[in-house]
């Protein structure tokens, strides 16, 4: 069977390896403040920003502060499914100290969703694009252990 | 400093206008509120115009094409867009204009033309991946309901907000709605039919959220000097005060929302910052409004400005609704026109229609919506990136 060609929704938001997938920010190597996603230059208006933003990857595991379960077809761009399906948004916050939002992936019980429940990074299928390539992205699951 | 006073005010009624042009729509509430002024195009002296995001150039240019419009007079126009707080940031200038002694006399206008279904991005937007807050639509699959809706989610996990909860806001918005004539759904909706509408994003039903619409406001300000010339009812503004998100800011930061998602009101939120510098500008507390035009796009962004705007403490805008009072007759009625629930939402106008409606009630004109003896009103909104702006009148 043809292997599908992964690609990622958007370059260097995640890492693409299949295993113990993180998303990727910046950590201000001057005042140490977090940021996702990457951003240009530090946010913090009383840093004096001598040293450059490092690239980090953010821990694996976070807590989950708010979710929601999208029930109708988000509007272009993007990619819903016909027939649509509901899928999970969550915020998670993460031992860095700042919250990241991002799907649930399908087969999670979205009734099974709880504030404080510690949420994994995974990486998913967003959708096929019109090449036929699966285009991804990171997610958040709960860990089950 | 001198006051600023508003004499004139016009609004279009909110809908679904295909066959206008946004230019048209400003058009006819400028003229209007000029007329409401008793003033004539030619005492203007600067024009202040919010831009149609949808409508390409001349969108954005908006304000020069009103002023070739109503006739070439030659006066300076500025054109703005702060998203949701767009007329407020329009007032503001054309109040900073007129307090310092620069000019006399503006006109404040803001129109839009909206798509169809929930806001989504832009042709320029879509791939710009700086534009963080465009991203959320692509990843998240995220229109701004979703965000609301994990606010609210929050919320019942916090402090016990109920899917009933959103329907009594519901219920409440639309018995002012259908007493307003410029809202777009007068319908009197009980809490049966909020409940079995479809669900959007949990747990926010379809009638909870406020609909893109089309739209338009303006009104006509003047020093209190002038405003004597024209009328003898001016409505001064006692405090404006416009903000943005302070580091570190409260929320996913950029991405997927601006507000933060998780009660209790964080001082670094753009809103609260709004809010504590009109009051403070304005030299009063939230104990001194009559009313309040907060910014509804669902019913459970409604009852987080409660506590936001300090009307009630953290924790409590649930008590505060279902105990009535914020309706109609209650001790602090919120969004006496319907609020966005009534009117929907069209971004440039927004924040104008509540100023058209704070007026309206200070001036005793409200008919069966009025809040009786209204003396002291406020209006407040939050929009993409944080844009955020407040203001406190007085009669």
């Amino acid at each position: 069977m043809e292997t599908k060609k992964q690609i990622p929704c958007l370059e260097g938001w995640f890492t693409m390896p299949p295993q113990e997938p993180r998303v990727i920010g910046n950590r201000c190597g001057s005042c140490g403040h977090y940021f996702f996603p990457k951003v240009t230059n530090c946010r913090n208006p009383l840093c004096k920003k001598t040293k450059p933003l490092e690239k980090v990857l953010f821990s694996r595991k976070g807590k989950l502060v708010a979710y929601t379960v999208n029930h109708y077809p988000p509007p272009p761009p993007y990619h819903a499914p016909d027939p649509f399906v509901p899928f999970g948004v969550v915020s998670v916050e993460m031992p860095e100290g700042i919250r990241i939002g991002g799907q649930v992936p399908k087969g999670v019980d979205l009734n099974t969703l709880k504030v404080g429940m510690e949420m994994e990074t995974v990486r998913e299928i967003l959708y096929e694009d019109d090449q036929g390539n699966e285009v991804l992205s990171w997610m958040f699951r709960p860990v089950t252990s | 400093m001198r006051e600023l006073a508003i004499i004139g005010i016009g609004i279009h009624t909110w809908g679904k206008f295909p066959e206008k042009s946004v230019h048209e729509l400003n058009l006819e509430v400028a003229q209007m509120a000029l007329k409401d002024a008793n003033m004539d195009w030619t005492d203007i002296q600067a024009l202040f115009a919010g831009q149609d995001p949808w409508a390409g150039i001349q969108g954005m240019l908006s304000g020069n094409v009103l002023a070739q419009d109503l006739g070439m007079t030659g006066i300076p126009v500025t054109n703005n867009y702060n998203a949701c707080a767009t007329g407020g940031y329009a007032l503001r200038a054309a109040h900073l204009y007129i307090t310092s002694g620069l000019i006399d006399t503006a006109l404040v206008v803001g129109g839009s033309i909206s798509p169809k279904g929930a806001f989504g991005t832009t042709q320029y937007d879509e791939f710009d991946e700086t534009d963080l807050d465009s991203q959320r639509f692509r990843i998240l699959g995220s229109a701004n309901f979703t965000g609301f809706a994990m606010a609210a989610q929050r919320r019942m996990n916090q402090y016990g907000l109920t899917e009933e909860d959103l329907a009594l806001q519901k219920v409440k918005a639309s018995k002012f709605g259908s007493l307003n004539p410029n809202a777009r759904y007068r319908k009197v909706y009980t809490a049966e039919e909020v409940l079995n509408s479809p669900m959007v994003a949990y747990p926010i039903h379809l009638y909870s959220v406020c609909a893109t619409s089309d739209g338009a406001a303006a009104v006509v300000v003047c020093s209190t000097d002038v405003a004597k010339k024209y009328t003898t009812k001016p409505i001064i503004v006692a405090g404006i005060g416009a903000s943005n998100p302070q580091y570190p800011v409260p929320g996913m930061g950029g991405f997927g929302s601006d507000f933060s998602e998780v009660p209790p009101p964080n001082e670094n939120d753009a809103g609260i910052k709004s809010t504590r510098k009109a009051y403070e500008q304005a030299g009063i507390g939230p104990e001194d409004l009559d009313f309040a035009c907060v910014y509804d796009l669902t019913g459970a962004m409604e009852i987080q400005w409660y506590e936001d705007i300090g009307l009630c403490k953290e924790g409590e805008a649930e008590k505060l609704l279902r105990e009535g009072a914020t309706s109609l007759g209650g001790r602090i009625p919120v969004c006496p026109d319907g609020g966005c629930t009534s009117l929907g939402e069209c971004i440039p106008a927004q924040a104008l229609s509540q100023t058209y409606e704070v007026v309206t009630q200070l001036r005793g004109d409200a008919g069966a919506r009025q809040v009786e003896g209204a003396k002291v009103g406020f209006s407040v909104n939050s929009g993409k990136l944080g844009n955020s702006s407040a203001i406190v009148y007085k009669r």
